[in-house]
């Protein structure tokens, strides 16, 4: 997977270079709106990421451009302006995704991959890990035949954990993750648990070779 | 009271004063002039019998209507004339009428007259009724004229300012129109209407500074915090399993407290959005739709809780308001029935006639529950979040005139926040 990070603050840049390299996608960093056209005309990308507030012009100008040029390319805007309006704004004019600053970088990777999948891997729908597959289009998880009853949240963290696999995945991330910014008090921390818990027998009962580990005090590791 | 109106009443004040004095003025003037003239006419009379009385002297008194001529015996060298009012029969009239009376000792020769004349005085009573009443029908002429001059007058003179205070009314910061004040050759509206150009653009550009101030520290601030968080993410991707707990701890609340503080500055920067007005899309929101979308995405993270839930008339209600804020008010409301309840609680919600009402058991609140509606004010003092969520209720609810009210039963430890969306 190879992926544009247009986004003028090289420390920003940085962690989500280093982040995503480790996963074996090819990261490209761009710092300004000429710079990203400059890029975009060398080498093709799976998924732009792109900050809206570019110091020689707005993200936003970007998009059309994107769309003409590359419509195979997905867009995922990350923005310190989370009025809604932009996010509106920029959804209508074509980006795929919106993703507010600041975010985790295991959720940013989630969101980049599940775009990926949508866009570059048309047709095939399914994540694999292992034994383990997950149908996205029909929300069905199997381990090997066995379909696994899950409910809609246990599936949802499950494709966070697949896509995740070996990273350490804090419990923050992942309350983020399944309840995005409502809930903020330590009760969510239990909240992950349960949903741990109950995730982690059930791929066990079903036989699943990859598994939940917990890491003291951090969050989880799955793999 | 319309400044015309005012001015004109002022105006037939001054009127009033001026016609008042200048009756007694007038009043005095033809009394003195009248006077002067009525001697004037008698004493030419006394020349015309003095004539008379050298051609025919007399030698009997002769006496017809106001006229009286009386020989007498005493020599007079001197002629001498006094005046006098007396009442004397009006022959016309049959009544005593007041006259002035012109007595004159009069001799020449060895003769000598007393003569004595009348004739009809013009009263001070007719002086004054005479002054009285032209003074009243002046008057009300000028009135008449006054009010209907300074009606049209009006409509014409102010009608730049009129249409000045109209296009003020009209303006409106947030649409990002100039003020358009119209023409006018009045010296004093020109002045106004410069003044008032010269401050819109102030307050336009002031307004747009701050806003673009407050959204770009709202930037400046999530980017710095996304930078900080992402290196603890890889810190603790890399390292995390070689580290001690203590270590691991000190990156996990230091990750904790990035996240609050970006959430609090996005609260801060949406109470300033509301503030300035930003939000003024209007749409037709069917709120029962909405409330049942929120307790299914709640449900959850109730049973979660192992908090009951509970719904009773649950009815149609319409409101026009801005989507994205309503989101925020109902999310508001129901993060706090979570966040404030108790394990094994309950949470209670109804929508009866647009009244919202959400009833949850929980902790006892210190103090007046009204401060909780201010910012930084919570309840529990040991809770993470930073007290906003209720001022921003608040806030919503001030913006479209929602009526909000806050409840604490003490015996029951149930709170009870109820919105009237009407």
């Amino acid at each position: 997977m190879k992926i544009l990070v247009v986004e003028d603050n090289p420390e920003l840049a940085d962690n989500i270079n280093t982040y995503l390299e480790k996963e074996g996608v090819t990261v490209s960093i761009a710092s300004s709106y000429h710079q990203s056209i400059e890029k975009l005309v060398s080498f093709e990308y799976d998924v732009v990421l792109l900050d809206l507030m570019l110091p020689d012009k707005e993200g936003f100008d970007l998009i059309p451009y994107l769309k003409e040029t590359f419509p195979s390319t997905g867009i995922l805007i990350m923005s310190a302006r989370d009025g809604v309006e932009d996010k509106v704004k920029g959804l209508d004019m074509g980006a795929d995704d919106y993703l507010p600053k600041p975010f985790n970088l295991t959720e940013l990777f989630a969101r980049v991959r599940a775009l990926y999948r949508r866009r570059s891997l048309s047709g095939s729908s399914e994540v694999k890990l292992e034994n383990i597959c997950i149908d996205t289009d029909s929300s069905l998880a199997k381990v090997d035949e066995t379909t696994l009853d899950l409910t809609g949240k246990e599936l949802q963290l499950l494709l966070f954990f697949v896509v995740n696999r070996k990273k350490l995945i804090s419990k923050n991330a992942i309350a983020e993750h399944l309840w995005g910014d409502y809930m903020e008090d330590a009760d969510s921390y239990d909240f992950v648990y349960q949903h741990v818990k109950n995730l982690r027998k059930k791929l066990k009962d079903a036989g699943s070779i990859p598994e939940i580990k917990t890491v003291y005090g951090l969050g989880y590791r799955f793999g | 009271m319309r400044l015309i109106i005012k001015l004109t009443l002022i105006y037939l004040f001054i009127t009033i004063c001026a016609f008042l004095i200048g009756g007694v003025i007038v009043y005095n003037a033809m009394e003195s002039e009248i006077d002067i003239e009525q001697k004037r006419f008698l004493k030419e009379r006394f020349d015309n019998a003095k004539e008379r009385i050298e051609r025919y002297r007399p030698t009997e008194p002769f006496v017809i209507p106001k006229y009286g001529v009386y020989p007498i015996d005493t020599l007079i060298k001197e002629e001498s004339i006094s005046f006098s009012d007396t009442l004397v029969m009006h022959s016309q009239l049959q009544r005593l009428e007041p006259h002035l009376k012109l007595t004159a000792y009069y001799g020449f020769d060895t003769l000598a007259y007393k003569v004595i004349l009348y004739d009809v005085i013009i009263e001070s009573d007719d002086i004054e009724d005479g002054v009285r009443s032209s003074m009243i029908k002046v008057f009300a002429l000028l009135s008449i004229l006054t009010i209907v001059v300074s009606v049209i007058s009006s409509n014409i003179l102010l009608r730049p300012f009129y249409n000045t205070l109209k296009e003020l009314q009209n303006f409106s910061l947030k649409k990002g129109d100039t003020l358009n004040l119209p023409q006018t050759q009045t010296k004093e509206l020109r002045e106004l209407n410069a003044e008032l150009f010269i401050m819109s653009e102030k307050i336009i550009r002031d307004y747009n500074s701050l806003k673009e101030f407050s959204e770009n520290a709202s930037h400046e601030l999530q980017t710095p915090v996304a930078i900080a968080r992402g290196k603890l993410d890889i810190l603790l991707e890399r390292h995390g399993e070689n580290m001690s707990e203590e270590q691991n701890t000190l990156i996990l609340s230091a990750q904790n407290a990035l996240k609050s503080i970006s959430k609090l500055s996005r609260s801060l920067g949406l109470l300033m959005r509301i503030d300035n007005k930003e939000y003024d899309k209007s749409a037709e929101i069917d709120l029962k739709k909405e409330l049942i979308n929120k307790i299914k995405q709640f449900k959850e993270l109730y049973e979660l809780k192992k908090i009951e839930v509970k719904t009773s008339n649950i009815e149609e209600c319409q409101i026009n308001a801005d989507p994205s804020l309503i989101e925020i008010l109902l999310m508001n409301l129901f993060q706090n029935s979570l966040k404030h309840n108790i394990r094994n609680g309950f949470v209670k919600i109804s929508l009866d006639k647009c009244l919202l009402i959400i009833e949850n058991s929980g902790k006892e609140v210190e103090g007046d529950p009204e401060i909780l509606f201010e910012r930084f004010k919570k309840g529990d003092l040991s809770a993470e979040s930073p007290g906003l969520g209720l001022s921003i209720v608040k806030k919503i609810g001030d913006y479209y005139g929602f009526d909000i009210k806050y409840k604490f039963d003490k015996e029951n430890f149930i709170h009870t926040i109820s919105v009237n969306l009407m």
